[in-house]
């Protein structure tokens, strides 16, 4: 043995080293050796239910997947016994899957059912497929399950249960028939599947199989059934004589000639902050699928709905791909030269008659770290202005600085594998089963599998808070009140961690004496949650070895977000819940980069790495990297997104460059910023579509979305992760970065960039926090979590050694005060309107709406009206409302449900043509600049108009029954009267 | 002032068409060669086809195409099952012969009262039966005459 976790065992006469307490499969298959199996998947553990991979341990038949590799076990597979059972497991499997793999689109190399049967080389399969009396059900816009196929393995229900934890899926083996059942028994469509593509995932054939791979996967797949269904009937009968060896080879030369057209590109997603990365499945520009991998360092096999699903944008008809520029009242169709070039003289020109404050330069939250960087650098280095910002502006500048303030570091405190490992997480103003869905998964199934606690502070109830031990249904606006209330309860009744508060924590004292307001009863009258269960939250936390707390737009986007961040970081403190496994401050990430483009500099005060511009040796050390005096680089705090929409309004900003935001929809009170792009002298935009803030543009430049370039993001959990290119840039357009680099050569800047990863060893030779960046370090699923040492060494959970980012390495207690809403209703505007993001669609749709799929699923408008409300006014479903603010009216359906309660509203944020920003204000919060989105009252109107349809479809996941259970349970499975143990032979195994 | 302007994307082209699909299969082509030994056939067709023909029109190969297609028409006749069971009856009994000598035990003559033994076992009369029908229906059908076998097999006679 070479290590002492080494071990080595006896498998079929051979000595086999490796580590201990490894599944027996993996541990083969770490050597190359492959012990046929269907139902294991890496992912899902031992399900048992396949009888596939029988092995032989002292005289006795055991299930290999249910084996862990230890010292000294002896192992016998070729035996006659073993591979006796092992055969009549998958004669059994073949019972209920109809072979035709040649004409079956899975057969692309990763179907486990076809390569398990082949290995063995079963020669004739001895039970005859017996068909099932169901239909095939196509019902979802994404996915199919056929039950002729299906071998009802429980991958699907394991997943869907304790992965994903949607608890749609089930079996149920006593039925005469049994199949795979949505709630039960509803079709797909009409279920509570929240289409996040698990069970497809994991499904080892094609039972489940997206509908991009139908029909025409394989070369020989998409042949009609007139001529499929005879072709398999054939085959099947010669099979009879021949047996299936022959045939197994054809299928075999299928799967091995299929492989050269198929190309699988790791890619990272570009909707939310999880930072899922997959595999993208190509053949040319034809995306057959999105494959999730085990390795995928934050998401694993997880995925929603838009990350498994929604790239039908990719190749939309709406993609941009020619310049465009302004002229005589329209949009002309222009060469690269003569836009770069116009969009080169004119910034120049403005910020040489104005100034270079004059010019403003929002990076994209959706580009590439080595976009945001080079975005920075033009504003920076070429216009000399440091206004340059990006739409972290108006989610998470507030929760940042609530780190800053007391932790130092402006990101997710640990990883998301901390937040799996805290024995309590706190979600305060998150809905992250619909934001962060897969960051959910991983706290469902720890609360469902691993007894983790799970307190939730809302005003709606969301999944999260149905699923909460603690429920706190919170007043609007509040959150900074109970959170103060349960840090002084701390205090009071000695569940502070003094230890951790006298040796690592600053201010303590001082702290303590603001808490003097916070009361519990002042929290309950204040907040509306009753004392007991402050209590009762408190006790949680307080007694808690590991307590992680999750935050999001609910805690930012209000007029004092910044403060309330501060409150809870607060908590956290006090009861020394950070630094350890389990534990932090996880404000969630909403954009896919949000986070980078921080990270990479587009924030008017910071370079890269949160150097502060401020700062004169930083200031040198960067003049210094890009070769010019620091004089060059202007030591002012530039204008953020909201001030300098302001300034065009105003007529201070006088150029914009917009790159990949939808400013025009997506920053408050929309008819201000309206206006402001309208008193623009010069604007450019650079998008993948015709964005509504391109329309108000003078030059429009086609970018490139992250599957036709190169580069790297950076997740919630401070990740740093490559993306490859699956496809090449459509038409005319261009990757961002190549633009930019041609755009800085234009204005006399010619850095000569030829990939991205010479951005990236730029500003890693720069930034002290990137030091250790650079693409070798994070090929394939490989990334780094920064801080990263020059060395490579990263951080995945911060703050570990007991060291904060602060001067002196202490945390500071950060005293605040409760502070009233800037808005709040009154006589007029009765009522407060909360918004948010809806699972299926993302901000303004410019990706999620190209296409019809995921719009079939969520389309049409609404406002949330509690049930006391609606009664009070008589509304039903589907009725006419106005709701009116303090800026404009907009005109909507209502839809009558109980996750809003009283006079609260919520409206989803993804209609555009009025957007619900037409009603939001210019308030916000003074220290961030963060606009106060979800602190807007409004009055409702019902309108006189006849009612319409409910707004949300009849068949929507949120209609759906769930049906939890533990997973597919293969003793139930066994104690069928069906059932007998292989390698007996069974009457009717196409049941069981 | 930048008034607010709409723009309807002209659709972009997706994924390759049929001249770019046909130049890509000519590019595969060449590059494994298949259209080298396309070329190398086509070029000397007339004189590759020279060679077939004369080989297909020796005797031999108007034989084995014709033997081909009897053997084709008779096994279209058998049903899977029965040829199976022919066929393997056919290896287990060449098996039987072959691996007769090496058991070395049961070849002595079984001399006159052995013989009248050997009359009366029903097992072995039960084993010969059946291979002394097939005998007498094989000499039967060898002794009709066959002009056109097409003829026999579809039971349609053709002009002379």
């Amino acid at each position: 043995m070479t290590k002492t976790t080494d071990c080595t065992i006896i498998f079929d006469g051979e000595r086999v080293t490796g580590k201990a307490d490894t599944p027996l499969i993996d541990f083969l298959a770490e050597h190359d050796i492959s012990l046929p199996h269907v139902c294991y998947h890496r992912a899902l553990g031992p399900l048992e239910t396949c009888d596939a991979c029988w092995v032989e341990i002292d005289g006795e038949l055991k299930r290999g997947c249910t084996i862990r590799s230890a010292e000294g076990l002896e192992i016998s597979s070729k035996d006659e016994h073993s591979t006796a059972a092992r055969t009549e497991g998958m004669d059994r499997l073949l019972s209920k899957h109809e072979l035709y793999c040649t004409v079956c689109e899975h057969n692309t190399g990763d179907c486990t059912l076809h390569n398990t049967m082949a290995e063995m080389d079963i020669p004739i399969q001895r039970y005859e497929f017996k068909r099932k009396p169901y239909e095939k059900d196509t019902t979802s816009p994404f996915y199919t399950y056929d039950p002729d196929q299906c071998i009802l393995c429980g991958r699907c229900v394991e997943a869907c249960q304790n992965v994903e934890v949607n608890e749609t899926l089930s079996i149920d083996y006593s039925m005469e028939h049994p199949r795979v059942l949505w709630d039960g028994g509803s079709p797909i469509d009409e279920s509570s599947c929240v289409q996040c593509g698990h069970c497809v995932t994991v499904c080892p054939c094609n039972a489940l199989l997206e509908k991009t791979m139908q029909p025409d996967a394989g070369p020989l797949t998409s042949m009609p059934d007139t001529l499929k269904r005879p072709m398999i009937d054939m085959i099947k009968t010669l099979e009879n004589t021949i047996g299936a060896t022959p045939i197994t080879g054809i299928s075999m030369m299928d799967m091995h000639w299929r492989q050269p057209e198929i190309k699988r590109t790791k890619t990272v997603c570009t909707y939310c902050g999880v930072g899922c990365s997959f595999e993208m499945w190509t053949r040319d520009r034809q995306i057959l699928k999105v494959q999730p991998v085990v390795d995928a360092p934050a998401n694993g096999i997880s995925t929603c709905i838009k990350g498994k699903f929604a790239w039908d944008f990719v190749n939309s008809e709406n993609r941009l791909t020619t310049p465009l520029i302004r002229e005589n009242g329209k949009f002309r169709e222009a060469s690269w030269d003569e836009a770069l070039d116009l969009v080169a003289r004119r910034l120049k020109e403005t910020s040489e008659k104005y100034g270079p404050n004059s010019v403003g330069f929002i990076g994209s939250s959706k580009g590439s770290n080595e976009e945001a960087y080079l975005t920075q650098k033009i504003a920076r280095l070429i216009i000399g202005t440091n206004s340059v910002d990006n739409s972290s502006r108006y989610c998470q500048n507030p929760a940042t600085k609530g780190l800053f303030r007391t932790v130092g570091h402006g990101g997710d405190a640990g990883s998301i594998t901390d937040l799996e490992k805290a024995e309590v997480i706190v979600i305060v103003g998150s809905n992250t089963a619909e934001n962060h869905p897969v960051i959910a998964s991983k706290i469902k199934a720890a609360h469902k599998l691993h007894g983790q606690k799970l307190i939730v502070a809302d005003p709606r109830m969301h999944e999260m808070a149905e699923r909460a031990d603690i429920f706190m249904r919170t007043k609007p606006s509040t959150d900074m009140v109970w959170a103060s209330a349960l840090a002084r309860y701390m205090f009071d009744n000695d569940l502070a961690d003094m230890e951790f508060l006298n040796s690592k924590v600053n201010q303590v004292e001082e702290f303590r004496q603001s808490l003097e307001p916070f009361t519990l009863e002042y929290a309950e009258e204040v907040t509306g949650i009753p004392k007991q269960q402050l209590i009762d939250a408190a006790e949680m936390i307080g007694r808690a070895e590991s307590v992680s707390l999750l935050w999001a737009m609910g805690i930012t986007q209000h007029s004092h977000g910044a403060d309330t961040s501060t409150a809870l970081s607060n908590l956290l403190l006090v009861t020394g819940n950070y630094g350890k496994p389990g534990t932090g401050g996880y404000p969630m990430r909403g954009h896919n980069n949000v986070q980078g483009a921080s990270d990479f500099g587009c924030l008017k005060q910071f370079y890269p790495g949160y150097e502060k511009v401020t700062d004169e040796d930083a200031r040198e050390r960067w003049a210094k990297g890009w070769g010019v005096d620091k004089s060059k680089l202007s030591p002012e705090v530039g204008e953020d997104n909201f001030s300098m929409v302001e300034g065009a309004a105003q007529g201070k900003i006088k150029a914009m460059m917009i790159i990949g935001e939808e400013t025009a929809v997506s920053d408050a009170d929309s008819k201000n910023v309206h206006t402001g792009f309208s008193n623009l002298e010069f604007m450019v935009v650079q998008d993948i579509v015709m964005s509504n803030t391109a329309e108000f543009a003078d030059v429009v430049l086609p970018g490139c979305p992250s599957v036709e370039k190169e580069g790297t993001y950076v997740n919630t959990e401070r990740r740093i992760q490559r993306f490859y290119e699956v496809m090449p840039p459509l038409g005319n357009s261009r990757p961002d970065w190549q633009i930019l680099t041609d755009l800085a050569a234009r204005m006399g800047h010619d850095w000569g960039y030829t990939h991205p990863s010479q951005i990236m060893d730029e500003c890693a030779g720069i930034s002290k926090l990137f030091a250790g960046v650079n693409y070798e370090r994070l090929e394939g699923w490989k990334s780094l979590q920064w801080p990263v040492k020059e060395d490579g060494t990263d951080t995945p959970l911060l703050y570990a050694d007991g060291t904060f980012n602060t001067d002196d390495g202490k945390a500071l207690l950060y005293p605040v005060e409760w502070q009233e809403p800037t808005e709040q209703p009154d006589a007029d505007y009765d009522l407060n309107l909360n918004n948010g993001r809806l699972l299926e669609h993302f901000q303004s749709t410019n990706q999620t709406g190209q296409g019809w799929r995921v719009t079939a699923e969520e389309s049409k408008w609404f406002v949330e009206v509690s049930p006391q409300l609606a009664k009070e006014r008589g509304i039903e479903d589907g009725t006419w409302v106005r709701i009116t603010s303090r800026r404009d009216s907009i005109e909507t359906r209502a839809l009558v449900t109980d996750r809003v309660r009283g006079n609260e509203l919520f409206v989803p944020i993804h209609h555009v043509k009025p957007g619900l920003n037409f009603l939001t204000g210019e308030h916000h919060d003074p220290i961030v600049d963060t606009p106060a989105y979800k602190e807007t009252a409004v009055k409702l109107e019902v309108l006189p108009r006849e009612k319409g349809a409910p707004p949300l479809p009849y068949n929507n996941f949120r209609y759906g029954n769930r049906t939890p259970n533990k997973g597919p349970e293969a003793p139930i499975k066994w104690v069928q009267d069906d059932y007998v143990q292989p390698p007996e032979h069974q009457s009717h195994p196409e049941r069981t | 002032m930048a008034e607010r302007l709409s723009y309807k994307t002209p659709p972009p082209k997706i994924g390759p068409d049929a001249h770019e699909e046909l130049e890509r299969l000519v590019q595969t082509l060449h590059e494994h060669g298949v259209l080298r030994f396309a070329n190398d056939i086509v070029g000397a067709n007339t004189k590759v086809a020279e060679v077939i023909v004369s080989g297909l029109c020796k005797e031999g190969s108007t034989n084995a195409m014709q033997n081909l297609s009897a053997l084709m028409m008779a096994l279209s006749t058998i049903p899977p099952n029965q040829f199976y069971r022919v066929t393997f009856a056919l290896k287990d009994c060449f098996e039987r012969i072959g691996n007769y000598p090496d058991e070395g035990h049961g070849d002595e003559a079984p001399g006159v009262t052995g013989a009248l033994k050997l009359l009366h076992d029903e097992q072995l009369w039960k084993a010969i039966i059946p291979i002394l029908e097939g005998l007498k229906v094989f000499a039967a059908r060898l002794e009709q005459p066959v002009d056109k076998p097409i003829s026999d097999f579809t039971g349609k006679k053709t002009q002379d």
